[in-house]
């Protein structure tokens, strides 16, 4: 019965955070003047959900919040009031106090956000405009604008928003056939059903009771009249019933609107229980209120309705029916004593069970749960709820199932294979068709499983919109934001490092790039400066493009700053890419204003480094007064890497193929010869091609034994290590393969000059070479390259 | 010996705690089965650069990266050449947020043992500049001590004594039972 409810929190908070992704987005698209009723139906629903779902998990900061929003939105929605710009701000501001809550929640901290009070005033100020639409003139009273106490009041019983004209009116008759309970379909669990479609009235209708030495507690002798106003649809409501359809007898009419009809849902007692619902959590209170006449049946079904609801009121109101004199001859006082002893106990363990599965009781009533009821937040939360976890297409996972039922039968042949007595030519043949075909599944199943971890890159992209409408009018500055490629998938562990280098970059070209109006205009470029972010794959690789066409980089301020930091010496001449690269510098920042965006010279060296660890590297083009061309490459995945198997010693290492240049035997009129360093190693360089590159021997940092010593003896490896070149000496090069990174971290520390391990064919670990650290292990990073 | 009154280190869960026992050089020691995830024989490892010399290398256990640790020389015993007799314990070691799996090299399984956490000696005081939070405990058995390590701190990341330290900590740990 108790069900522990944080194992699906997980699943709320990332349902959370997709919706409120949508409602920003949507927000985002919205045009004012002239708005699609779908995109404001599709941010109600976002913030509809995340209202129940927080109910629901007892996160009542969350709920009573959106709450506000969805009032709001549903007036906007039913056009009761008209949409306005400050409508749009604030609901972008409360998407991001909201989500601000989410993450609180999640790391299982306290919510502390100085936005949400000044926000909720906001809104209470908004709703209590008064809406300049009279659709409602019946239910004026009804409809006036919800107070900010009111906030609190739970969905299906609106405190007097009224009643919306939209509704359908739906009148079920539902005679239970007698061996409902036997089939174990209590109607009370349909009736809860049905509320939560509409606003449901249950009436119990005149009823066949047999005599009392007859009556069978485990037939069902009720008949009810439901009234349900609705939005859904009648085959919704069906589907209610449809596991009872055939042995009971139910018929539905849809009933016209009147006042009358309207008036029973807002019946005297309603109001009363509208009063109850603040202290209480009473939801369809009237239902056995309206009963007719009370006896031992109906008060004990009048309490079942009541389970999940508000037990104490419910209890106390049967009792009172109890002590009244029954109209119907209902004569054994010992029955009616029993019944109301029965019943204590059954309060007493309704308490206790309350008290105790307050969690469970918030489920059963979903999204009615009220808000002001106090559920305790689940306390001892699962500890790996900061766990990342992604939510896989089930096509994707289907085709993994297939692929491993594939692998399962070529085992399974491959078996026979193995216990036959003798190898003749045909189980030859049989077994080496056997093996082709379980490469070839173990492939595809490598590809499919590197598939679940691809997401699109848009849930990266989504947010640029936000960022880019908020910066540019705190800027005062006219940007159009292009997205393209936004289905191009990559790692969602890549995705997830991105991100913060992509803002960065997209917030310096919003501040640095892009002129403000007045300048744009008087230098014949169109009001509007464009950000473009593309992404496409080529090769193993993705590249993203974040093309602005505002100033540009202005290279001799650069050049001016970096002289004046130090970072280049005066006498030192660099061409226009050499200037380029010393905004990736640490501490450089052109900004001639330190602004919150960006000026303070961190920044641009921490994107170089992050998309360094990813593998992949920056390029940055730049045209004077056109604009700027940042290309980021990444690799698809982080979890496999093309390599080239090299041997120092008795040892193998794979160096990534990627940062790999050329390999080589250099000659020894080659090398020049640059003295030793403080570790007593040889400092030497080759001259390549009017190059000097300098040379890491690998087997002097790793203190190997190698065969070959000298330079020439070697062969030197060409690598990439930002940027400038690097020879590694190694003795040989092995096979060029694909290797799966495993983390050396994991079961052991950091080690300099190696990323990470993998596993070969024949099953021995090798590790994998992590150039830049390597380089600064042999202290070449930190000088200059020295000219001989 | 009687060992009943000695106040018990304060330990955790069940009293009594059994423990696998391992002969490395003159000593036996103890390590909490429940850490053991399994006994292998010595494989080949790769070496990691630069890494302390008791630091074997790494191998590969199904599919995971597990470094391997030769105990004799972390504890500053002389290093035992290896053949296929040789035994390799993999632990599982708690750390603050994660565990990690490590394989350590010993001479000989020995035995496992019940012991009751009220029969464990604590470590004698060795002076301030002296962590010795590794050993969870002494013990005896017949007439044999055995030293009740503590993996979780012996392989963490804490810093811990020098190979040196520990080898004369284990030289003076034996004068109670001689």
């Amino acid at each position: 019965m108790d069900i522990d409810l944080s194992q699906f929190s997980q699943v709320f908070f990332e349902e959370s955070l997709e919706g409120l992704s949508k409602m920003e987005s949507e927000l985002l698209a919205i045009d004012i003047d002239n708005f699609d009723q779908e995109s404001i139906n599709t941010i109600f629903r976002a913030a509809h959900s995340i209202k129940g779902g927080s109910a629901t998990f007892g996160f009542t900061e969350v709920a009573n919040f959106t709450h506000l929003l969805e009032t709001l939105l549903d007036e906007i929605r039913e056009q009761i009031r008209p949409m306005q710009p400050q409508h749009v701000e604030m609901l972008l501001a409360s998407v991001d106090v909201i989500r601000n809550m989410i993450d609180a929640l999640m790391k299982d901290q306290a919510f502390n956000d100085p936005a949400l009070a000044p926000l909720m005033k906001q809104f209470e100020q908004a709703l209590a405009q008064p809406s300049n639409d009279n659709i409602a003139t019946d239910n004026s009273a009804a409809n006036k604008v919800q107070s900010p106490n009111d906030i609190s009041m739970s969905e299906t019983t609106p405190p007097d928003t009224g009643l919306d004209p939209n509704l359908a009116l739906w009148q079920i008759d539902f005679s239970a056939g007698e061996d409902i309970l036997r089939c174990g379909n209590d109607p009370i669990y349909m009736f809860t059903e049905l509320a939560e479609l509409g606003q449901l009235k249950v009436t119990l209708k005149d009823v066949a009771y047999p005599d009392v030495d007859e009556y069978e507690a485990e037939v069902c002798y009720l008949q009810w009249r439901l009234l349900l106003l609705t939005d859904t649809s009648l085959s919704r409501i069906k589907e209610v019933f449809e596991w009872v359809e055939s042995e009971c007898d139910i018929q539905f009419t849809q009933l016209e609107r009147n006042a009358e009809t309207d008036a029973q849902f807002i019946s005297p007692f309603d109001a009363k229980a509208l009063k109850e619902a603040n202290k209480h959590a009473s939801e369809e209170t009237f239902v056995h209120k309206d009963a007719p006449t009370p006896n031992l049946t109906e008060s004990q079904s009048a309490l079942e309705p009541f389970n999940s609801f508000d037990m104490s009121s419910a209890l106390a109101e049967a009792f009172e029916q109890q002590n009244q004199p029954s109209p119907q001859a209902f004569p054994i006082e010992q029955i009616e004593t029993k019944t109301a002893d029965e019943q204590a106990d059954q309060i007493k363990q309704v308490e206790t069970n309350q008290t105790l599965t307050s969690n469970t009781t918030a489920v059963s009533t979903a999204s009615e749960q009220p808000n002001t009821s106090v559920v305790a937040r689940p306390t001892s939360r699962s500890t790996d709820i900061n766990q990342s976890s992604i939510r896989v297409n089930i096509e994707k996972v289907d085709q993994l199932i297939n692929m491993v039922g594939e692998l399962v039968i070529t085992q399974a042949m491959l078996g026979q294979i193995g216990q036959q007595e003798t190898i003749n030519q045909e189980t030859l043949i049989t077994l080496r068709l056997g093996l082709e075909q379980l490469a070839s599944h173990t492939r595809e199943l490598q590809e499919n499983v590197m598939q679940i971890r691809m997401m699109p890159i848009s849930f990266a992209f989504n947010r640029f919109p936000r960022l880019v409408h908020d910066i540019s009018l705190q800027l005062g500055k006219k940007v159009d934001l292009v997205l393209s490629g936004e289905e191009t998938e990559l790692d969602k562990t890549v995705m997830e490092k991105i991100v913060d280098p992509l803002v960065h970059l997209v917030r310096n070209s919003l501040d640095h790039g892009i002129e403000v109006p007045e300048q744009r205009r008087t230098l014949g470029k169109p009001e509007s400066g464009t950000i473009k972010l593309n992404a496409f794959h080529r090769g193993g690789n993705i590249i993203i493009e974040i093309i602005d066409d505002g100033a540009g980089l202005n290279t001799d301020k650069i050049l001016s700053i970096a002289r004046k930091k130090g970072l280049v010496a005066d006498n030192e001449h660099l061409n226009t890419e050499e200037i380029h690269q010393l905004i990736f510098k640490p501490g450089f920042s052109t900004a001639d204003n330190v602004s919150g965006l960006s000026g303070r010279g961190v920044g641009m060296d921490v994107v170089k480094r992050n998309i360094t660890e990813l593998n992949g590297d920056i390029n940055l083009s730049s045209t004077p007064g056109k604009g700027s061309h940042m290309t980021i490459r990444l690799p698809l995945t982080l979890a496999i890497l093309d390599g080239q198997l090299v041997r120092v010693g008795d040892h193998v290492y794979v160096v990534p193929l990627m940062s790999i240049h050329e390999s080589l035997q250099v000659s020894e009129r080659q090398i020049n010869d640059l003295g030793k360093d403080q570790q007593g190693h040889r400092q030497e360089v080759i001259h390549l091609r009017e190059e000097f590159i300098p040379i890491v021997k690998v087997f002097e940092q790793f203190n190997h034994q190698a065969d070959a010593k000298n330079i020439e003896k070697g062969i030197v490896m060409i690598v990439d290590c930002n940027n400038k070149k690097v020879g590694l000496l190694v003795d040989e090069l092995l096979s060029q393969q694909q290797v799966v990174i495993k983390n050396l971290e994991v079961n052991y520390t950091k080690t300099p000059g190696i990323s990470g391990a993998t596993i070969l064919g024949n099953g021995e670990v090798a590790l994998i070479i992590d150039v830049i650290s390597l380089t600064h292990l042999s202290g070449i990073g930190h000088h200059k390259e020295h000219a001989a | 010996m009687d060992v009943s009154h000695q106040q018990s280190q304060a330990t955790q869960g069940d009293v009594n705690q059994q423990y696998l026992t391992f002969i490395m050089g003159p000593e036996e020691y103890g390590v909490e089965i429940l850490s053991v995830q399994e006994i292998r024989g010595w494989q080949k490892t790769t070496a990691i650069p630069n890494a302390p010399e008791y630091v074997k290398g790494v191998i590969n256990l199904r599919g995971n990266v597990v470094p391997i640790i030769d105990l004799r020389q972390r504890f500053g015993l002389n290093e035992l050449s290896y053949g296929p007799t040789t035994v390799v314990i993999v632990v599982k070691v708690k750390l603050e947020k994660n565990s990690k799996i490590i394989g350590i090299v010993v001479d000989a399984v020995s035995d496992v043992i019940i012991v009751d956490d009220k029969n464990l000696r604590p470590t004698p005081d060795f002076g301030l500049d002296t962590d010795v939070r590794f050993i969870k405990g002494l013990t005896s058995l017949s007439d044999k001590m055995v030293i009740i390590l503590d993996v979780h701190k012996l392989l963490g990341n804490e810093v811990l004594p020098s190979a040196q330290q520990l080898s004369s900590i284990i030289e003076q740990l034996e004068i109670p039972t001689v």
